[in-house]
């Protein structure tokens, strides 16, 4: 049983409760378990079930509460007993004063501010002019992506002896001074791998371009300024040699830096960001009613899986099918596999007939592609292509109007996008992408597999009392029909046909990766140029099969990453 | 539909609120405006003019809202009913749109700037019109324009744009825009903010040496970007200088207590009605003379349609109503209460007097949306009406609904009646046919 500390997110706001601190897996064996959970003066938390139906609490009548459950399975639900609950605080950091102000003010010692400060605290001095200047030039040395000259160090330095002059305390001097370098083009500006003949001004030497690449591999793969070893290897022009290059970027990988690639590559490629953008709506979806842990866990499948597809140099085949998934308990429920125990993402196994395996059926991708009520195979289908296949669909003729959303059950999805074979115009365009979206049709708003769509008004009823007490209603409507035929021709059955299908052609998923790696680490889309070079790293990675981290590394050793330079003899 | 108040006590309910006003602000606001037009020669003998923009971005059920017929002797359709004692004093207009302003949700942050093509690869947003108008208006006012937002996703919606097309963040927080506006420092806490500005006039200083530096060794492309870098900082400087200056003038007075938070998202109504006060506030205290307000209904979850009642799904989800009965009829009740909030705030407009002449002729109030039908992520045939500022109201502007006239024409008129000589904004060439300035 899992549990998640969590704290009300206002004052006056009852009900609304945030997610905080760290899950406790609570296992069969007796044990202590601990989370650190930060408050604020004022603010209380509590712990949350996770996965497991929740009671509606109600006071009948103004009685004491009573408690609604849905139905308990045959084997009743796990419980828990707890002996007791230390709460221990407040806690004390560390160090202290913090790494973060040490960058700032080293060692100097801190007193209170006299009145008149903005600031509660501030550091002491008894010699500002040369704290000041060895302040600074350890701050630039710290923040800047490549070294930065004498004359510019002097500019900030300058600022903060003006400041003292003025009357500035020294704290707000030195303040002042950062705040102005961080400001400055130098940090609010990247420096392109430029060619030196291609630019004129001093930027373009040999050692710039060294640091060039090393700040745009940092903040390709971790986001961030590169770390002093990266600014070592450029000061000592190693990085144009491909080994080391290639060692440097494993250090990216395997680093922890490396979670917040993952973190923003998959909020923009995938739509990850999205992923809590639409409620299920819960008159057809009960069973999703406040199930916040099963959409996290989901989030949380796509980002490892995609961490695994690099770390674990997975061939790009597994965009659209894999024999494995990353599950956690609430995953494996959901998919139909095999219980596992804990809150935990762990790679399982699938059986053969299982639908799921593969970036295009997981959970999250299916979420963010519906709407919370319906899925559409138009939309879906338009995303697959674009994103996990590489084709993006033209843009749509401007004056055809949406197909309205009708839930009223009278027409199927099916038959609204057969209007658009009537039309030729139509039907040329969605031949693209319809089909795609047709094969995952079993799947419903959350990626759940079903056979039958759900509607309010016609079919088998079905009713109960769902998973936060509340009674729902909602009827079996037509039977899901998953077959299509592709644009060149191919028809499929079900989903499992569609993934043989769409995975025969590593190359273009490999293809499509590349672009998408293209445009994060570079800002700048494939350009027609770039084809030769594309199909050249794709010829490099061919022969072991198109593998993820392979491609990373093609990428990040050709002239679309390093510039035009890379060709040049290295001296 | 009437809804009912039973929350004095923690958050300010409007008809208490506007009664202390009216006693407390009429004064300091004529002593604004004689301040005020010392520095103003062009307005001395007309009021200054003002308005306020108001956008819900999943906008209203087209049906109820547009009227069937056209011209003045049209018949008010359900929801315009709500404002029937206000007849002559808006124009409802049907027809209009942003041209290549289309993409459903990702036109929101378009409405006041007209920029093309908001779900293209690399597109950026224009100036919208507050800011516009605010550029040429000058600082005449503590704050050049007010940007304030209900529910608002702040890091990623705004009405409000920069000439280079960045966001300004809506304030979404009644106490701290009162506290701004009428909350004097103390001696120490003015010297302390003085000292704070001319740091910050040392920081920019500082910043155009170090870039007039790079700017001797970069190519021609990177000078050309650096020169956008060097424009907004100059901008910056400008805005500082304004806060200097007003930063030694005194502040308005009230003996209004300050406003409580609301930050419950399901109080919809109760925060879109503080915040309508609170822009009625800015306007009648001459703190600003342009206000926007952004109803972000899109990050409204289930909310509390009446004190006993909730939605049955998100704000979002309620729009995609897909015809469902019990969907539509929600959203009509709050379409409706929407309305009614804007006839409140129409009519103490209308009851305001200054000298002559109600403080509604001189106040443009702009409702509308992006969205012309949230159910289907229809972008043409956007629900507008204006009211005030001294136009010929009562009627219903028809324009074609297949071949949509372009929304910033409303725009342009509405500039022109502002004081600022523009003949285009946006997409918009001229101002609105049919429009035209009352007696």
């Amino acid at each position: 049983m899992t549990f998640r500390a969590r704290k009300p997110s206002g004052a006056d706001v009852s009900g609304d409760v945030r997610a905080t601190g760290g899950l406790m897996d609570v296992q069969p064996e007796r044990a202590n378990y601990e989370t650190t959970v930060r408050l604020r003066t004022g603010e209380t938390f509590e712990y949350s079930l996770l996965g497991l139906p929740v009671p509606l609490a109600r006071n009948v009548d103004g009685g004491p509460p009573t408690y609604r459950y849905p139905p308990f399975p045959d084997d009743g639900q796990p419980g828990v007993a707890f002996q007791q609950l230390d709460i221990e605080g407040p806690l004390s950091p560390d160090t202290w004063p913090p790494p973060s102000h040490r960058v700032l003010f080293g060692d100097l010692p801190i007193r209170k501010s006299k009145n008149g400060s903005v600031l509660r605290v501030e550091v002491v001095s008894e010699n500002p002019q040369h704290d000041a200047r060895r302040l600074i030039r350890g701050f630039i040395e710290r923040a800047a992506r490549q070294p930065v000259s004498d004359e510019t160090r002097e500019t900030f330095e300058q600022l903060i002896l003006y400041r003292l002059k003025q009357g500035a305390t020294f704290t707000e001097a030195m303040l002042a001074g950062y705040e102005a370098f961080l400001c400055s083009g130098h940090m609010l500006y990247l420096h392109e791998p430029v060619s030196p003949q291609a630019d004129r001004s001093d930027l373009g030497t040999k050692a710039d371009v060294q640091y060039s690449i090393a700040s745009r591999l940092s903040h390709f793969l971790t986001n961030t300024r590169p770390d002093p070893q990266l600014l070592d290897r450029a000061r000592n022009k190693q990085l144009l040699d491909a080994d080391i290059l290639r060692q440097e970027t494993n250090r990216l990988i395997e680093g922890n830096g490396f979670e917040r690639f993952v973190e923003n590559f998959t909020d923009y490629w995938l739509s990850l960001r999205h992923i809590h953008r639409d409620e299920p709506d819960v008159r057809l979806h009960p069973e999703y009613r406040f199930d916040a842990y099963l959409v996290e866990s989901m989030e949380r499948e796509t980002r490892a899986f995609f961490t695994a597809m690099i770390r674990q140099n997975y061939p790009v085949s597994v965009l659209l099918d894999a024999d494995f998934a990353y599950v956690n308990d609430r995953l494996a429920q959901h998919y139909q596999l095999p219980p596992v125990s804990g809150s935990a993402i762990r790679k399982v196994p699938l059986p053969d007939d299982s639908p799921y395996g593969g970036l295009l059926t997981q959970a999250a991708i299916l979420k963010v592609t519906a709407n919370g009520t319906t899925t559409s195979p138009v939309v879906r289908g338009a995303w697959i292509m674009e994103r996990l296949i590489g084709q993006p669909p033209p843009p749509p003729p401007a004056s055809v109007p949406a197909v309205e959303p009708d839930i009223r059950g009278a027409k199927t999805v099916r038959d609204l996008l057969a209007l658009h074979t009537k039309s030729e115009s139509c039907a040329k365009c969605h031949a693209r992408f319809d089909p795609v979206g047709l094969a995952l049709e079993n799947f419903d708003i959350f990626g759940g597999w079903r056979t039958q769509y759900r509607s309010l008004a016609e079919g088998k009823n079905v009713s109960g009392i769902d998973r936060a007490g509340h009674n729902f209603e909602y009827t079996l409507a037509s039977a899901v029909d998953a077959s299509g035929v592709l644009r060149d021709g191919r028809d499929f059955q079900n989903i499992h046909d569609l993934k043989k299908l769409l995975s025969a052609d590593p190359r273009q998923s490999g293809r499509n990766l590349l672009q998408q790696f293209t445009v994060y680490a570079t800002g700048t889309p494939v350009r027609f140029s770039d084809r030769r070079e594309i199909e050249k790293i794709l010829n490099t990675v061919a022969m072991d099969g198109y593998r993820t981290a392979d491609l990373l590394h093609a990428l990040i050793q050709s002239e679309i990453f390093q510039g035009p330079h890379a060709t040049e003899a290295i001296p | 539909m009437q809804r009912t108040y039973d929350k004095p006590l923690n958050f300010w309910s409007r008809r208490p609120f506007l009664r202390g006003l009216a006693v407390s602000l009429a004064l300091p606001w004529l002593e604004t405006i004689e301040s005020v037009s010392a520095n103003d020669k062009a307005n001395t003998a007309e009021p200054p003019r003002r308005m306020l923009l108001i956008s819900n971005n999943l906008g209203v059920l087209p049906k109820p809202f547009f009227p069937q017929d056209a011209g003045a002797d049209y018949e008010l359709s359900p929801y315009l009913s709500e404002l029937s004692a206000l007849r002559d004093d808006f124009t409802v207009i049907s027809g209009l749109s942003h041209p290549d302003v289309a993409g459903g949700h990702s036109t929101e942050n378009c409405f006041l700037t007209a920029a093309r093509g908001p779900t293209r690869s690399g597109f950026r947003n224009s100036i919208s019109l507050d800011q516009f108008a605010a550029e040429t208006l000058g600082p005449v006012t503590r704050f050049p324009t007010l940007n304030l937002g209900v529910n608002i996703d702040k890091a990623n919606r705004s009405l409000s744009w920069t000439r280079d097309g960045s966001l300004l963040p809506a304030e979404d927080s009644a106490p701290s825009l009162f506290r701004r506006m009428f909350v004097q420092g103390n001696p120490t806490e003015v010297a302390r903010q003085m000292r704070r500005l001319d740091e910050r006039g040392s920081i920019l200083d500082t910043l155009m040496d170090d870039a007039r530096r790079l700017e001797t060794r970069l190519s021609r492309n990177d000078r050309a970007r650096l020169d956008q870098y060097l424009t907004s900082v100059r901008e910056v400087e400008e805005r500082l200088d304004s806060a200097r200056e007003w930063e030694q003038q005194p502040k308005p007075v009230t003996d209004r207590t300050p406003p409580d938070e609301i930050t419950d998202k399901k109080l919809f109504f109760e925060k879109f009605d503080l915040m309508l006060s609170m822009a009625q506030l800015a306007l009648e205290s001459d703190s600003t003379r342009i206000v926007t307000l952004m109803v972000d209904a899109f990050a409204t979850p289930v909310f509390e349609l009446h004190k006993d009642q909730q939605t049955t799904d998100g704000y979002h989800n309620l729009s995609h109503h897909g015809q469902s009965e019990e969907k539509v009829a929600q959203l009509k009740d709050a379409d409706r209460q929407q309305m009614s909030l804007l006839r409140e705030v129409l009519q103490n407009f209308a009851d305001h007097q200054h000298g002559e002449r109600r403080l509604l002729d001189s106040t443009m109030v702009l409702y509308g949306s992006n969205m012309g039908d949230s159910n289907t992520h229809d972008n043409t045939n956007l629900p507008i009406l204006l009211a005030g500022g001294g136009f010929r109201h009562g009627q219903h502007l028809a324009f074609d609904r297949e071949n949509n006239t372009p929304l910033s024409n409303l725009f342009v008129s509405m500039l022109q009646r502002l004081g600022v000589e523009a003949d285009q904004f946006g997409s918009g060439s001229g101002t609105l046919t049919g429009l035209d300035v009352g007696p």
